[in-house]
């Protein structure tokens, strides 16, 4: 016998059951369509690319996203390495003459087009012209300066580099002037990927920017040929049948999300490869059948200066800013230690001097620098900065609140689209990347006179003719030696002049499933899938 | 009727004038333009010019008013121009992205209708569940959808691993996006089919019904029919904010929707894209009105909107 209370609230429980079951059914609805999951794909690898692409054009302004899906498609002479050195891609070895000035291409025996079609040196010809002529408007042409016949070929006096010619399976480049570090050119940062003359070489240079053939893309060099791209949310790809190495999985996906969401995906095997932040690392170490791979960035986070501003020519001011932040700190709230201070844009071993300066996290210093500069106090500093990268917010909140500590007020405006920094309305800008490893050389496009924003990637606007002078001496010999003095020469000074308040040099850290072995991260990001043909899937 | 639908379309038709120019103008105030973003890397400079050729060759260096009469040409020659980014049509693109966009949103609003329906009718003739659904529906609504997303995919995904993180490609997909947009606006529609409901049951008619000896049970289901008439006037209203819902739900999920299409055009400036999007969202919006009136008349005889 139940109780009359018992009995009500039985009464309620049968009308309530209406509702359990509805949620009950709905439940079991979940579970149905949980267990429809397709039996996984064992030819098919998945990548969570953080860019997309924007226009699989490898004239077109280099875009990560881009680059990244055109690993797959296309390929280089060479590339610069994940452990500073260059590796050898279409090209299996090169000499470069006493002098450097002749750089000569050794081309692998045997290559083919995916199409079957021969390729030959007259391919790499075609592509350096293409790259370098005017009327192709690729921001990428400029690299090529240094080759003979380049500024015939912009004056519209010669309709080719006379300094680029084949013959056989040689490639020779013949420069204007000695450049030791004409590889780095070829091989690293913006990569000059060889397109193929006998599907490109009748068409308008003036219009090539828009040919509709770079969204096919279906004839390349690369371990993949594009089976069917969808804009924001996939690229597939096939294994190109005549690659030059046997590619161990026939299918490769990118799918494109957030680096949050990406790292969720690899956790539970929906991708198998994703980079990931820093935080998302920590929480995929500790779960099973995934791993946590990690590289040092073959480039840098930085604050570049504007020097163009007058309050900020005076170095005490700029040796002020990078005493006043806490660099350190930084990397541990924005990288969970998953990176390293550092203090010049060089990045080659043999090329960094053991006497530079540290500028090490000092308030009291920052604050007496400031008051013997005559800092303003009243005066707002604009810092620009990209948005829509966590670990750079991060950043961007320690750097305030630094500065606001020696007591110089910031203001922070995002620069989405380089508009603040074309118009020249900052003071500050927040951003990373770059490739410099491989040769100091590389250093010199963002700190040389002649490469001035917008004529080159020196941003700040540096110019130091000694400074020039002895980048144009490590470049001018292959002698060990004097290049190590010369580039060591050379880093001091940009050490000393602080045209960069240099944050730090992270770490790439990259989820990978376990069944996709043989994965090695490369530092530049735009490279992950640069050694996809020695991957092995199990 | 014909005189009502002729009105209808005329003022479809200058609803999509006034939107396409509030987007030309809007998307033109923005800083920067099509060819600034495509420039992403600022060591590259731009020794080419190659920004400025790429505004000469979109047409970005005429005149504003001579860009909008361009594009207005083109759409009444049945075209949507192309995209600024890759040259694609914008019309294909749309209609390839608006079907996932209306999938989600087809599964959101009967899903909620029903759970709106049943949960509403729950609360406002079962005091015992009153509470527990007015409250669990104040809890869904005050947590911003993409949270509720994020949480739903660490429970459901990164957790029991039972449905799929992001994506698309089946069923399995769709699960994740469309729960949450359903409990989200579940939430906020059952309220006011409970108060509406409530507000019914102690109407006249119901008293003078069930004084006549109709059962409970028949007099509520009256009650419930009069009650869907603000209901269908919030559904009809809340599709343009449902669609705003779900373009934060399309990015966390990856859904390959109209909304994260336009999310990227706008970061691009792709104004075509941009724009064409906001004419068919415009138009899906006008038509959605126009046919709420319609179930407006069959909920209701007595209403005639024309």
């Amino acid at each position: 016998m139940f109780p009359r209370a018992s009995i009500v609230s039985s009464r309620i429980a049968l009308k309530v059951s209406g509702v359990e079951a509805f949620y009950a059914c709905l439940l079991a609805c979940v579970l149905v369509v949980s267990a429809c999951a397709p039996p996984p794909d064992r030819d098919l690898v998945t990548y969570a690319a953080p860019a997309k692409p924007t226009h699989l054009n490898p004239l077109a302004p280099f875009h990560a996203g881009d680059t990244l899906a055109l690993t797959l498609l296309q390929d280089t002479l060479l590339v610069a390495g994940p452990n500073g050195d260059y590796v050898p891609r279409l090209a299996q070895e090169w000499t470069v003459s006493e002098d450097a000035r002749t750089y000569t291409f050794v081309l692998r025996p045997g290559l083919k087009w995916s199409d079957g079609m021969a390729f030959t040196g007259a391919d790499v010809v075609f592509t350096l012209n293409l790259f370098a002529h005017p009327k192709t408007r690729s921001p990428q042409g400029r690299r090529l300066a240094a080759v003979e016949g380049y500024q015939a070929l912009q004056a519209g006096v010669a309709d080719r580099l006379s300094g680029v010619t084949a013959a056989g399976d040689r490639v020779v480049i013949t420069l204007a002037a000695p450049d030791a570090g004409f590889l780095a050119v070829l091989a690293a940062g913006m990569y000059l990927f060889v397109l193929p003359e006998h599907i490109l070489g009748g068409a308008d240079p003036a219009k090539i920017m828009t040919n509709p053939w770079w969204l096919k893309q279906d004839v390349g060099m690369g371990p993949f040929v594009l089976s069917s791209y969808e804009p924001d949310r996939r690229l597939d790809v096939v294994r190109n049948p005549h690659f030059r190495d046997v590619v161990s999985f026939g299918r490769l996906r990118l799918v494109f999300t957030t680096p949050e969401v990406a790292a969720g995906q690899v956790g539970i095997g929906e991708v198998d490869v994703a980079p990931v932040g820093a935080v998302d690392a920590g929480v995929l170490a500790r779960r099973a059948g995934v791993r946590v791979e990690q590289v040092e960035s073959a480039g840098f986070e930085r604050l570049a200066v504007n020097l163009r501003q007058s309050y900020l020519l005076d170095v005490r001011v700029r040796r002020a800013l990078l005493h006043a932040l806490d660099r350190p700190g930084m990397i541990r709230a924005a990288l969970d230690e998953h990176g390293a201070v550092s203090n010049s844009a060089f990045m080659t071993g043999w090329a960094l001097p053991q006497n530079l300066a540290t500028y090490p996290y000092d308030p009291a210093e920052a604050r007496r620098l400031l008051a013997e500069a005559g800092w303003d106090p009243a005066r707002e500093l604009l810092i620009r900065y990209r948005p829509g990268q966590p670990e750079r917010g991060i950043v961007l909140d320690v750097v305030s609140e630094n500065l606001r500590a020696v007591g110089v007020r910031t203001r922070l405006v995002p620069d989405p689209d380089n508009t603040g920094l074309r118009t020249g309305q900052w003071d500050l800008l927040l951003y990373g990347g770059g490739v410099y490893p491989v040769d100091p050389a590389t250093a010199g496009p963002i700190l040389m006179c002649d490469q001035v924003y917008p004529a080159g990637g020196n941003v700040p606007g540096f110019c130091d003719p000694e400074f020039d002078r002895l980048m144009r001496a490590g470049a001018a010999t292959r002698d060990p030696a004097v290049r190590a003095e010369a580039y060591r020469a050379a880093a001091v000074i940009e050490n000393a002049g602080l045209p960069y308040l240099w944050i730090g040099r992270p770490r790439m850290l990259i989820g990978v499933r376990d069944r996709v072995r043989g994965f090695a991260p490369w530092g530049d990001p735009a490279l992950h899938l640069a050694g996809v043909a020695q991957w092995q899937v199990g | 009727m014909p005189r009502y639908l002729a009105a209808r379309i005329g003022s479809m038709l200058l609803a999509l004038v006034a939107v396409s120019i509030g987007l030309f103008a809007l998307i033109h105030a923005a800083p920067g333009d099509a060819a600034d973003v495509l420039l992403p890397l600022v060591e590259q400079g731009d020794s080419a010019g190659w920004v400025e050729a790429r505004r000469r060759d979109l047409g970005l260096d005429l005149p504003v008013v001579e860009q909008y009469l361009r594009w207005a040409g083109q759409v009444l020659r049945g075209e949507l121009g192309t995209s600024l980014r890759d040259g694609r049509p914008v019309l294909d693109l749309l209609l390839d992205r608006l079907v996932p966009t209306l999938q989600l949103v087809g599964v959101v609003v009967v899903g909620s209708t029903v759970f709106a329906l049943v949960l509403g009718f729950l609360a406002a003739t079962r005091a015992a569940l009153d509470q527990v659904i007015v409250l669990s529906a104040l809890l869904v609504m005050s947590v911003p959808a993409f949270f509720l997303g994020m949480l739903a995919m660490y429970v459901f995904s990164f957790t029991l691993e039972w449905l799929p993180f992001a994506g698309s490609g089946d069923l399995r997909h769709l699960v994740l996006p469309a729960c949450v947009l359903i409990a989200a606006e579940t939430a906020r529609l059952t309220r006011f089919v409970r108060a509406g409901l409530l507000e019914e049951l102690n109407a006249d008619y119901v008293r003078t019904a069930l004084a006549k000896g109709a059962s409970p049970a028949r007099a509520q289901v009256h009650a419930l029919r009069n009650a869907l008439l603000p209901l269908i006037s919030l559904l009809v209203v809340g599709v343009p904010e449902l669609l705003g819902s779900t373009v934060v739900i399309e990015i966390l999920f990856a859904w390959p929707g109209a909304g994260l299409l336009t999310v990227d055009a706008i970061t691009y400036r792709d104004y075509p894209v941009v724009i064409g999007f906001g004419l068919v969202m415009t138009v899906l919006v006008l038509v959605g009105n126009t046919l709420g009136d319609l179930l407006y008349r069959l909920a209701d005889p007595r209403v005639r909107p024309w």
